[in-house]
Order: C-alpha cells, then sequence, then structure tokens
C-alpha cells in the first residue's frame, strides 16, 4: 500500500517525535505505588512559587538542558529496570502536555507487562487526553487550591476539580496531593472540597505536603518563607480530612 | 594458618578479650598447633598454597573434631524431646522455648556457638494460644539468644508460609534490634502473602533482619535446606563438614594472562583444594569419633548423610579487574560486559571442576561439594585485596537496577549460598511494597539471596552477619565486646568500607 505524502510525513512524525527528558529517576519509591521508574519531562503549563523542580518549567528551549529521547530510546531504558519494578510514573514538569507521546509510549510499555501513571498538576484539556486517559493506569493528581490559584501557580487558569472528578469516576486516580502553604489559597477550604470528593473513595490517597524551602531558589525562598504551616496546623488539616470521610490521609513534612 | 606458640600468651594476656573469647580462641590455637602434615597428610604443595593465601582455610584448625556447620532438625525435638538432656516432647510454649535453648547450648560448630537456630515460625506456631503473652515469651527467648550466643552467626529462619509465629517473631526483632539470632525468611512469590512480605520488610528495614531466599530455587538445589550462619543452604538434619576458600584476587594477581588463570592456575588450586577438603572430612569421619559419640546423631537431630561441605571462593571483582588491566581494559568489574564474561569464565572452569571432583562423605549432594560465595573475614592482609564472594567492591557499584541485574547472573553458580546486601534509604519505609518489587524482581532475575537495611541504622550487615554501629566503635577503642564479631566487622570495615555502601534512594 502506498501512502500519500501527508500520510507518510505523518507517519514519519510519529516514529521521530520525542520527549524532552529533565531527568529519569530508575527507582522511586515516592510516585505511586510500589517501585516505579520516574520520568521527568520538561516543560509546564504553570508557574509554582514552590515548585521543587524550577528547572523542568521552561518549555523547551535554546536554554533548557532536556534529553530528547524517541519512544524506542525511552523504551531500551525502561526495558533494563523493568524487572524490578511495577510500572512508569511520567511527571514534570507537566506530563500532560506531550499526550500524543505519552499515548503511544504507554501503548508499548503496556506491553512489557507494566503499569503507566501520570503525575499532573491538573490543568489539562480534557479533549486533548481522550486517547490518553484509557491507556494510563492511574493518575497522581494535585490540587493547587481553591482560590487565590494566580497567586500560587502565577498563571491565570482554570479549576481543575472537574479533571478530577472525571478521573475519579473513571477509577484512575491512585492519590491525590495539596501542598500545603498559609495565606496564599485558603487550607482550610481547599482540604474540606478535596476531602468531599475523595471521601466516597476508599483506595484513594490524600497526601498533605508541608510546603518547605529545602532546595529551593532564593527567590523562592522569599516567597514561601513565613508562609510554613507549623506542625500542629498540619495535624489538624490531616484531622480535617479524616473527619469528612477520607480514609487514607498522610501528611508529610 | 598454623598457629604459633606464642599465640597462647598473647591470647591469654589479651586487654580487649572476655573470658569466654580467650577460651574460644585457646582452643582454635590448640587445634591449629597440631600439625596438618601428620595430622591430615597435608602435603608441602598444599602447606605453600595457605602460606602464599592463595587458599583460605579460614582458620578451621587442623584437629578438626566436629563438623563446620550443623543444622540439627529441632523438629525431632517437639516430637520426641531429648533423652540425652532428659527433656520430655514439650507440651506448651515454655517447654519448647526452654528446651530450644538448652539443646542450642549443646550445638557444636566451628564457632562453638549454634550456627542454626531452626525454622522458628514452624516449631512455635503450634504452641500459640495466646498471642499477647506468647509474644512477651518470644522476645524474651530471642533477647535469650543474643545474650547467650554472643556471635552473629547463629541464625534462625521463617517462611515461606505467613504464620502467626512468624508475626510474632518479626514483632519481638522490630522491638529487640539485636544482631543475634539472625533471620531468613524463605520467600516463595506464590506462597508467601504480601502482607507478610510487607512486615518482613519494614522488620528488615528496622533491624536489619530479616533476609530474603529463593526459597524455590534454593529447593531446587539444596532440597529441604535450612539457612545458617551467614547466608548458608545447608540440608536439613545435616550441615557442613568444612568451608575452604580460593582467594581468586590473589591467585589472578600470580598469573600473567587469562589462559594461565584458567587452564593453570584454576586447575591446580582446586584440584589442591579438593585434596584438603577430603583430607578434613576424612578425618572428621574415621578418625575424630564425632558422629559416634554426639547425641544428635544418636537421636536424629543430624545423620551423617546429611553432610556436604562447601568449596567457596572470595575475590572474584579482583581477579577480573586483574584480568581486566593484562587486557589493557580500562573497565572495571561491576560496570564491564568484558568483566562479566571473564567472571563467567572463571566461575564455569570452578563449577566444572567441583561437578567433576568425587567428594567424599557427601551423598546427600550427589557426591560432590557445593560452590559457595563466601562473605570473607579479616584474616591476612590477603583479604584486603579480596572482595566477599562475587560482590563489586564498594565505590564500583553501579546504580541499584544495573547492580542487581549484574550481580544475578552469578547466582545460578553458588547453590550452597551467595548473596548480595543493599542499604536503602528512610523512604522506603513508607511505601514497602517497592523494596517487596525489587526483592521479587531480584528473585526472578535468578537471585537466590538478598538483604536489606537502613543506612543509617545503628545495627548494619557487614557482609553476612550484623554488628552494631556502637559495638564496632567500642572495640576501635579497645573495650571489651560482648560479640566478637563487633571485632571481624571492624576488620572488615577497615578493609573494605562497607559502613559506607551506596544508599539506595
Ligand atoms: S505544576 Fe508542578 S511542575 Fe509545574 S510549576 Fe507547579 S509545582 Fe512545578
Amino acid at each position: 500500500m502506498y501512502l500519500t505524502e501527508g500520510q507518510e510525513r505523518k507517519s514519519m512524525e510519529i516514529q521521530e517525535i520525542t520527549l524532552p527528558v529533565n531527568e529519569i529517576i530508575p527507582f522511586s519509591n515516592v510516585d505511586g505505588r510500589g517501585n516505579r521508574t520516574s520520568i521527568f519531562v520538561q516543560g509546564c503549563n504553570l508557574n509554582c512559587v514552590y515548585c521543587h523542580n524550577p528547572e523542568t518549567i521552561k518549555l523547551p528551549c535554546e536554554e533548557t538542558q532536556e534529553t530528547n529521547y524517541t519512544i524506542k530510546e525511552l523504551l531500551s531504558i525502561i526495558k533494563k529496570y523493568g524487572p524490578y519494578i511495577r510500572g512508569i510514573t511520567v511527571s514534570g514538569g507537566e506530563a500532560t502536555l506531550y499526550s500524543t507521546y505519552l499515548t503511544q509510549l504507554f501503548g508499548e510499555v503496556k506491553k512489557l507487562g507494566l503499569t503507566c501513571y501520570i503525575d499532573t498538576n491538573g490543568l489539562f484539556n480534557l479533549e486533548k487526553m481522550e486517547a490518553l486517559i484509557p491507556i494510563t493506569d492511574k493518575f497522581l493528581f494535585d490540587i493547587k487550591g481553591i482560590n487565590n490559584l494566580e497567586k500560587v501557580t502565577r498563571k491565570k487558569q482554570v479549576n481543575s476539580f472537574d479533571n478530577l472528578e472525571y478521573l475519579l469516576k473513571l477509577n484512575k486516580v491512585e492519590e491525590v496531593r495539596t501542598v500545603c502553604i498559609n495565606e496564599y489559597i485558603d487550607l482550610e477550604s481547599t482540604v474540606k472540597e478535596v476531602s468531599m470528593r475523595l471521601r466516597k473513595y476508599d483506595d484513594v490517597i490524600y497526601k498533605l505536603i508541608r510546603v518547605h524551602h529545602r532546595g529551593l531558589t532564593l527567590n523562592q525562598k522569599e516567597l514561601v518563607q513565613g508562609f510554613v504551616p507549623s506542625t500542629k496546623e498540619m495535624v489538624h488539616l490531616e484531622n480535617l480530612a479524616k473527619s469528612i470521610g477520607v480514609k487514607n490521609v498522610m501528611s508529610i513534612f | 594458618m598454623k598457629a604459633k606458640q606464642s599465640e597462647i600468651l598473647e591470647t591469654i594476656k589479651s586487654k580487649n578479650l572476655n573470658y569466654q573469647q580467650k577460651h574460644h580462641i585457646l582452643a582454635n590455637i590448640a587445634e591449629r598447633i597440631v600439625d596438618p602434615m601428620e595430622v591430615l597428610h597435608y602435603t608441602t604443595e598444599e602447606m605453600q598454597t595457605i602460606e602464599n593465601s592463595m587458599i583460605c582455610d579460614l582458620n578451621e584448625g587442623y584437629g578438626v573434631y566436629r563438623p563446620r556447620y550443623i543444622v540439627p532438625d529441632y523438629a525431632v525435638f517437639s516430637e520426641k524431646g531429648c533423652k540425652y538432656l532428659e527433656l520430655e516432647p514439650p507440651t506448651d510454649i515454655d517447654e519448647l522455648l526452654d528446651g530450644l535453648l538448652i539443646l542450642y547450648s549443646h550445638v557444636p560448630s566451628i564457632t562453638s556457638f549454634p550456627v542454626f537456630v531452626g525454622q522458628l515460625d514452624q516449631l512455635i506456631e503450634p504452641f500459640i494460644t495466646n498471642e499477647d503473652e506468647d509474644y512477651i515469651k518470644i522476645k524474651r527467648f530471642l533477647n535469650h539468644i543474643d545474650k547467650t550466643v554472643p556471635d552473629s552467626f547463629c541464625h534462625g529462619n521463617i517462611g515461606p508460609k505467613a504464620t502467626r509465629a512468624g508475626a510474632l517473631i518479626l514483632k519481638a526483632v522490630m522491638a529487640l534490634k539485636n544482631p543475634t539470632p539472625n533471620l531468613t525468611i524463605k520467600y516463595n512469590q506464590d506462597i508467601t502473602e504480601r502482607e507478610f512480605a510487607r512486615l518482613a520488610v519494614k522488620a528488615a528495614l528496622l533491624a536489619a533482619k530479616p533476609s530474603f531466599s529463593n526459597d524455590l530455587g534454593y529447593i531446587k538445589d539444596v532440597g529441604e535446606h535450612g539457612i545458617v550462619s551467614c547466608y548458608n543452604a545447608l540440608p536439613i538434619g545435616g550441615g557442613a563438614y568444612t568451608l575452604l576458600r580460593l582467594r581468586l584476587g590473589t591467585i589472578a594477581k600470580s598469573c600473567d594472562s587469562r589462559e594461565g588463570l584458567i587452564k593453570e592456575a584454576l586447575p591446580y588450586l582446586s584440584k589442591t583444594m579438593f585434596s584438603m577438603m577430603d583430607k578434613r572430612i576424612q578425618f572428621i569421619v574415621e578418625e575424630s569419633n564425632f558422629f559416634e559419640s554426639s547425641f544428635l546423631e544418636k537421636e536424629g537431630f543430624i545423620n551423617s548423610e546429611n553432610f556436604t561441605a562447601m568449596f567457596a571462593i572470595v575475590g572474584l571483582a579482583e581477579a577480573v579487574n586483574h584480568i581486566l588491566e593484562i587486557e589493557n581494559k580500562d573497565e572495571k568489574f561491576g560496570q564491564s560486559d568484558d568483566g562479566d564474561k571473564i567472571a563467567h569464565e572463571i566461575l564455569s572452569t570452578l563449577e566444572q571442576a567441583v561437578n567433576n571432583h568425587k567428594a567424599p562423605y557427601c551423598e546427600r549432594t550427589n557426591n560432590h561439594y557445593l560452590l559457595h560465595a563466601q562473605v570473607g573475614a579479616s584474616l591476612s592482609q590477603a583479604d584486603k585485596e579480596n572482595t566477599p564472594a562475587h560482590r563489586i567492591p564498594v565505590g564500583d557499584e553501579p546504580i541499584l537496577p544495573l547492580h542487581l541485574t549484574q550481580s544475578a547472573q552469578f547466582h545460578q553458580y553458588f547453590p550452597s549460598g551467595v548473596g548480595d546486601l543493599f542499604a536503602f534509604d528512610q523512604t522506603y519505609l513508607n511505601n514497602l511494597d517497592a523494596v517487596v518489587d525489587i526483592i521479587e524482581g531480584a528473585f526472578n532475575q535468578g537471585y537466590r539471596y538478598i538483604t536489606t537495611y537502613l543506612q543509617d541504622s545503628d545495627l548494619i550487615r557487614v557482609t553476612g552477619y550484623l554488628v552494631k554501629r556502637s559495638e564496632v566503635e567500642k572495640a576501635r577503642a579497645n573495650e571489651v565486646v560482648l560479640r566478637n564479631t563487633a571485632m571481624l566487622g571492624m576488620g572488615t570495615d577497615d578493609n573494605a568500607n562497607v559502613f559506607n555502601r551506596r544508599t539506595r534512594t
């Protein structure tokens, strides 16, 4: 069968598309259950004040230092770690920016008997994720907050609760996370709002992560300092989530 | 090594040995003072291989009067009690644990302490009546062993099935954080319940035990077995007469080509070591009257037909590195495909030699010795140049997944025991499944045995045994310590820097 020129170019593109990767962690025990290989993509649609991987925010450009992997190249790395892991987790930056690539990659990774997770900030367009969601086993879902989001993420954005709700209904969420930072967002209301949604889903973990300044840039430190919740405040939030009926709450300091 | 008479007074006058340690060392000197050429009929050539450090007899001595490792079948006690010790079969957990403690003090070994205390969960499970009370008893029992068997080569087993007793043992191990007894869970992905596996991992991270052994793999090669001493898999109701080891690093350095090592040195030294092992075993069986005089044999705790012996190696890394150097390859064992090939060549040469040698009194293992990856001791200068077993020297380790794959390929050669160990960081406590994944992955890749612990805990695994960092520091300061393994740990750390093993994060 002959392909038209357009089709041909398209099929070549598919073979040659690459993923800008900032870092690969062969063994990770914090990106989903069990042992997983974590792939951190370059590029994010937000710019959070407390971002721990600020170097992954910039979209690929001349100054960023990502490595571009074809699917084949990435697969050969994953295969090396394959015997000891349960699957891979693509994190970021923001993984969902690369949904076409990931859809194909996940198709191949599944053939190895491994599971595929996405760690997301929740800000994605559901339509663009049509193909990716079915092939993704689980999402780790960041809920930045319920209000004042521009202040935390320094981007204008829409609320991601609808996306969360959608994935929850599909049973595709393994954990939800909120980085706890005082004053930037209304923490209590955020935790309440998330908990109301999670209480029906016994298996979903809710991680409350206390913002901290280890590893932040100087500029970030200034922005975060003074807004770190106390241990008492963290315990209060944890209890709040539990009292609303979330089974699996974890505070991370 | 043959003892010098001066060792006797040196030992007697030592400031940092306690009474019991002096006693044992004096007995060992006595064994090494008899002339191996006279008693065992060692030849001059054989003596030379000991003197030039190519073969190491681990100070086992020459007037051998008991097998090196004894693996009693303690189930005999539950069933029949012990006539010699005038013990009736136990009727409750108290009589069981008490009886076992009595038995342990009558089980000899190369260290004079029992190297195997039984398949503890299986022994205890039928006697569990009240978990809260029984937990306290089990904990006291384990603590008793730690204080009276001050030698970390003492080993108990649990698994593969989850039992109440097994869970109580793990709980006690976490509470006690004692070096002794060492513990292994015989693991079988299809039999060991996930929850039990997670509990075992938790204990491993918090108390540096249990280790995990690939039960199916060992059953295939050794049959019904116990994991004893460091991590040796030996027949239950039997054991190992002796263990000698080839220092592959030292041997390779005397060779100036790969051919020379594979075709000349290894065949010659294997032959020499076989001959020495044969002679030792013949002496134990035919002349020492051990089996004739032991109640363990008479009452069925052991059966002389279940004994075998271990043909061990150390220093694979140095041997390979030497050959790589001769061949002008700027690579190191652990991170070199060529290096792995050389290692296979060395090990398959030895495997073949072992399979071709007919070993006396080793019916249980088809009249062959079992290859063993020995983790070493610091008996001489030569040990500094011989990394334990088949392991990658500390500092040259690749990242964990690649390290696992690299080492997995060599586990097949060692039916009587081989093991790797990895230090993890605190974060794994929040995701025990991640460790279970790694262990199961390793077993699927051919691993026989794997040990993990937390890098920053006081209890640390040196090679196969455990020591407390704090005790090693005391030993360094010349204080008297309870456990002689603290001294060995100090030596091994000085040689191999094991306290600084790469942490896996
Ligand atoms: S969404 Fe995540 S990666 Fe993106 S800026 Fe915020 S914290 Fe950083």
